[in-house]
């Protein structure tokens, strides 16, 4: 922990350097009539390729490249560094040209997903660690179907041995859809507990209206719907963990193009 | 207690492989096969193993992964195959090649919006960087008009990418902004006026000085001698698609500072005094304010013209800028008419052209003969007049003799002297001729001739509207009426007969009263003189000689030039019926001109501070224009009149103003941070020098659309050279 602390305030405090060091210069190539726009713009667009770069490193592992967690603070700081330079660039001012605001908005995109990627790959996987069963993401969909086989063939069974369709009616209202698909994406991303405690007080007052027989058989489904319940969380959580790449990657390359041809523009024709 | 979905392990677990592109199409119900797909997507779970041959023999391998099933009871056929097959599945994307398509997709999107925004007029919109100024921007708006680069569609800007067009774009600029002869360079000044500025200023400032810390910071790592040397492209100040209210004369003080020889922290702080500002150079009318204000203005006659305010003699111009002085009608006309004596036969009068009386009874002994020339005549002078002898500069025999006797009696010449007095009165024997014969040409050949240059269509229009060659005319009619006929012969070598002229003689042709010839014009047949008489202020007579010979006014005390200009000038005040130059002053060593006028405001002219009076009316207290231009009261070494001398080589910036320069505390005491703002251009201009604001139309649009026209041209021809196989 201290090692880590130790590390942050580092990074935190060469952020702090670099970018005052930054302010410092463009205020100096601005009052010496230096191209300070270009020397921001080569430099946020150099910033840029290297971190693309980082996943291009993460294909390939075998290349003696630095650990990947060190390619992870740097493409961290990077960022930070480069969304300085960005406004810094763009003069703290709100582009107004059309492949201006295009650039300015990818790069806001990609910043904002950036920060938005790190803030849950830093608090979600605790969270999903001492949620529960930690499962492969990938089998989360044949996991969730086989629980409702399984819970549907107890609520079937139950019918025989019992001669009651009060599971069986229960289960068709609350709870098929429960089984059915992932639910309550907002609250598990949230950490509410709300729905489950909600669906666990229904089964509760369901119980006052059941037998013994039809009790174990209903605790054993409350088991299930637990278990559903993890199998959600793990679902959005780690659902996520790999979507906002889906913004954050694509949008980069977006980026890189749209920025290639505003710098290959403004070197041209300033 | 949470239910466990089981472990995870090769044996426990089905093999999971989320980093290949495929992924077996049932897995999402559980049921993924061993096998999975393959690299192209094609279920390869034919069987549910792939039996393998052990000591000839066909032996089940299905998997144990995740079903803890093994090898099947019924065991491989003999021939190998399994016997169990299985129901092939539609293999999927995985997740990461799903976000891999994604950025596929996109990055073709992009590069497709690009290449269609290259392609498209359109594309101009979108990739301008911003909306231009207002003064900028309009419906016809191009970038060409302001882009090298930016000809044709916007591909053929990418097209254009090699090469430097930060030059020529500049040029762009001066086709409607013309900053003089060295555009580019630091205030559009040479590399010698900006080293002899420096040089000054570092002088001035002496050796105490201190850079602030904060300048000293911004130009750590540059070089501000470099800025100093190199050309300055337009758009390193000027920065446009900033929007349609960007300022584009933004320029911070560091900025203004960085070249500069001596910076400092703020206009409050450091920044260097005035001097004598505003009073850089001596006026171009002489009047003395003080002398005014002390004693004219009280005296009885002219205590009730006297000004009440500063404003009865001066006026803003139209751009509020610089307080001008009135013209002569409401400023002095009060006081000073009668200064002027009209047409009153006594008021002094300029003698023109003299016959002067010569020993010419001498000149005969030695057989230089004159014709008609009076003798023994008292009333005559014995001097030419200085319009005479600059009239006479156009021939060298005549030029030598009015040389050799300047200032001499004439009537009095020794033997020597008797060939220049004849060449003499030839010489004005023949001006006369010349003039009353061949006109105003002959006055614009001969004033050529001693000035030593062609004169200008205004001089020459100035010289017609104020010269009659009648004049000259009836008055060789009466002086000499054989005047033709001696010339020619003269001219053709021969000598005419002595006629010694008297005035008893001449009574019918002489008359004793002068006699008007039109206009100011009268002849005095008493001395033989044609006069001219200056009526009123701003004579045109006076004005069009004065600025003839103006430029020789330093010529020396023999120079024809020199002493026709001093004749005029007032040196000799009696004799200077107008009295021009007692409130004109004369501009430039070389090219003379004559402050006619008052300063007023050229807006061609550039300099490196301004001010605007109108914008600091509100600000007067009730002293008026005294709050800041308090008088100053002069020392008798250094009077404000000793400013002004017409004849001597005095520098019209060594000069002592009626007033006190402004004090920079005055200007300070508003002009900080938080009031009235302290920024360098509030009161300094970048640009100097002399030149046009902005070109208007004319025939830069013509060049541009040549250019235009041009650049067609040769991209038809360069279509034929690629078309040609």
């Amino acid at each position: 922990m201290k090692r880590l602390r130790a590390r942050r305030t580092f990074a935190v405090t060469l952020l702090i350097i670099v970018s005052l060091a930054y302010l410092w210069l463009d205020h100096a190539l601005k009052t010496s009539f230096q191209p300070a726009a270009q020397v921001s713009g080569t430099l946020l667009f150099c910033l840029l390729l290297g971190l693309a770069f980082f996943n291009a490193r993460k294909k390939l592992p075998f290349l003696p490249l630095l650990k990947a967690s060190t390619w992870m603070q740097i493409h961290i700081y990077v960022g930070y560094f480069a969304m300085l330079l960005c406004a810094i660039h763009a003069g703290f001012k709100i582009p107004t040209g059309g492949l201006d605001i295009t650039v300015a908005t990818l790069f806001a995109a990609v910043s904002l997903s950036g920060i938005f990627g790190l803030i849950i790959s830093r608090s979600l996987p605790s969270r999903l660690t001492v949620h529960g069963e930690t499962l492969t993401f990938e089998r989360i969909p044949g996991l969730r179907k086989n629980l409702r086989s399984e819970v549907e063939n107890m609520v079937v069974d139950s019918v025989e041995s019992t001669g009651s369709s009060t599971i069986a009616d229960f289960y068709e209202k609350q709870l098929s859809q429960f089984f059915g698909r992932p639910l309550h994406c907002g609250a598990h991303l949230l950490g509410s507990k709300k729905p489950l405690h909600q669906l666990i007080e229904k089964i509760d007052g369901l119980n006052r209206y059941l037998n013994e027989d039809e009790r174990k058989i209903m605790a054993d489904i409350t088991e299930r719907v637990r278990s559903k319940d993890n199998l959600d969380f793990q679902w959005y959580g780690q659902g996520i963990l790999k979507l906002w790449l889906f913004v954050h990657i694509p949008l980069t390359f977006g980026l890189l193009i749209f920025a290639a041809m505003h710098g290959l523009l403004a070197w041209k024709f300033t | 207690m949470k239910r466990l979905f089981g472990k995870f392990g090769f044996r426990q677990s089905s093999y999971d492989r989320p980093n290949q592109k495929w992924v077996c199409g049932r897995a999402c119900d559980g049921q993924d096969c061993p096998f999975g797909p393959d690299l192209h997507g094609s279920c390869q779970a034919t069987r549910e193993c792939m039996p393998v041959k052990e000591d000839e023999r066909w032996v089940c391998n299905r998997s144990r992964a995740g079903s803890d099933l093994g090898p099947c009871e019924e065991g491989p056929s003999p021939d190998g195959e399994c016997c169990r097959p299985n129901t092939k599945c539609v293999p999927v994307l995985s997740l990461r090649a799903k976000r891999g398509v994604l950025v596929l997709t996109l990055v073709i999107l992009s590069l497709g919006l690009l290449m269609y925004f290259l392609s498209n007029p359109i594309g101009m919109h979108f990739m301008t960087p911003g909306k231009l100024t207002h003064a900028h921007s309009s419906a016809q708006s191009q970038c060409a008009d302001c882009h090298v680069a930016g000809a044709g569609m916007p591909i053929d800007w990418v097209h254009a990418l090699t090469g430097d067009s930060a030059a020529p774009d500049s040029q762009k600029c001066l086709d409607c902004h013309p900053l003089g002869e060295q555009p580019l360079n630091p205030h559009s000044l040479s590399l010698e006026q900006l080293t002899d500025s420096r040089s000054r200023i570092l002088a001035a400032a002496g050796t105490k000085r201190r850079k602030p810390t904060g300048l000293q910071l911004a130009a750590l790592g540059f070089a501000p001698d470099n800025i100093r040397e190199a050309q300055m492209q337009c758009s390193a100040c000027h920065v446009e698609h900033k929007g349609k209210e960007h300022d584009l004369k933004t320029l911070s003080n560091a900025q203004c500072q960085v070249c500069h020889a001596v910076e400092f922290a703020s206009f409050e702080h450091g920044h260097p005094p005035f001097g004598n500002y505003p009073f850089k150079r001596r006026t171009r009318i002489v009047f003395d304010h003080e002398l005014h204000l002390k004693l004219h203005f009280k005296e009885k006659n002219f205590e009730q013209h006297a000004p009440k305010d500063c404003r009865d003699c001066h006026t803003m111009d139209e751009r509020g800028e610089l307080m001008i002085v009135r013209g002569y009608e409401q400023s002095c006309a009060k006081c000073h008419q009668k200064d002027f004596g009209g047409f009153d036969p006594n008021s002094p009068a300029l003698a023109f052209l003299r016959i002067p009386l010569m020993d010419v009874e001498s000149f005969e002994e030695g057989e230089h003969k004159v014709g008609e020339w009076p003798d023994d005549w008292d009333s005559l002078e014995t001097t030419l007049t200085p319009f005479t002898e600059f009239l006479l500069q156009h021939s060298g025999d005549h030029r030598h003799a009015v040389h050799q006797m300047t200032d001499k009696d004439l009537d009095l010449l020794d033997e020597e002297d008797w060939k220049h007095g004849y060449n003499l009165a030839w010489g004005i024997k023949e001006l006369m001729h010349d003039i009353s014969e061949k006109g105003i040409g002959e006055f614009d050949r001969r004033i050529s001739a001693a000035l030593g240059r062609p004169l200008t269509a205004g001089e020459k229009a100035g010289l017609e509207a104020t010269i009659a060659p009648s004049v000259f005319k009836k008055t060789v009619a009466h002086w000499f009426p054989k005047l033709g006929e001696e010339v020619k012969q003269h001219l053709a070598g021969e000598s005419p007969e002595a006629a010694f002229m008297d005035p008893d003689d001449m009574e019918e042709r002489l008359s004793t009263e002068p006699v008007s010839l039109g206009g100011n014009w009268f002849r005095s047949d008493a001395d033989l003189t044609i006069y001219y008489r200056p009526s009123h202020h701003a004579d045109p007579f006076m004005k069009i000689w004065l600025a003839l010979t103006a430029a020789g006014k330093n010529a020396g005390e023999t120079n024809a030039v020199a002493r026709l200009s001093n004749h005029l000038s007032g040196n000799d005040q009696s004799v200077a019926p107008g009295r021009c130059i007692k409130c004109h002053t004369t501009e430039g060593d070389e090219e003379v001109s004559l402050n006619w006028r008052g300063l007023r405001p050229d807006h061609d002219q550039h300099n490196f501070t301004r001010f605007s009076h109108r914008a600091h009316f509100s600000m007067l207290d009730e002293r008026g224009c005294v709050t800041c231009h308090s008088i100053n009261f002069q020392s008798r070494e250094k009077p404000y009149l000793g400013s002004f001398s017409y004849h001597s080589e005095e520098d019209p910036v060594g000069f002592i103003s009626n007033f006190k320069p402004i004090e920079q505390a005055t200007c300070a005491s508003c002009h900080t941070k938080n009031m009235s703002g302290e920024s360098c251009l509030t009161c300094h201009n970048y640009h100097v020098g002399e030149f046009k604001s902005t070109q208007l139309k004319g025939d830069n649009f013509d060049r541009i659309h040549a250019d235009h026209k041009a650049r067609e041209v040769e991209a038809k021809r360069k279509d034929i050279e690629n078309a040609q196989p």
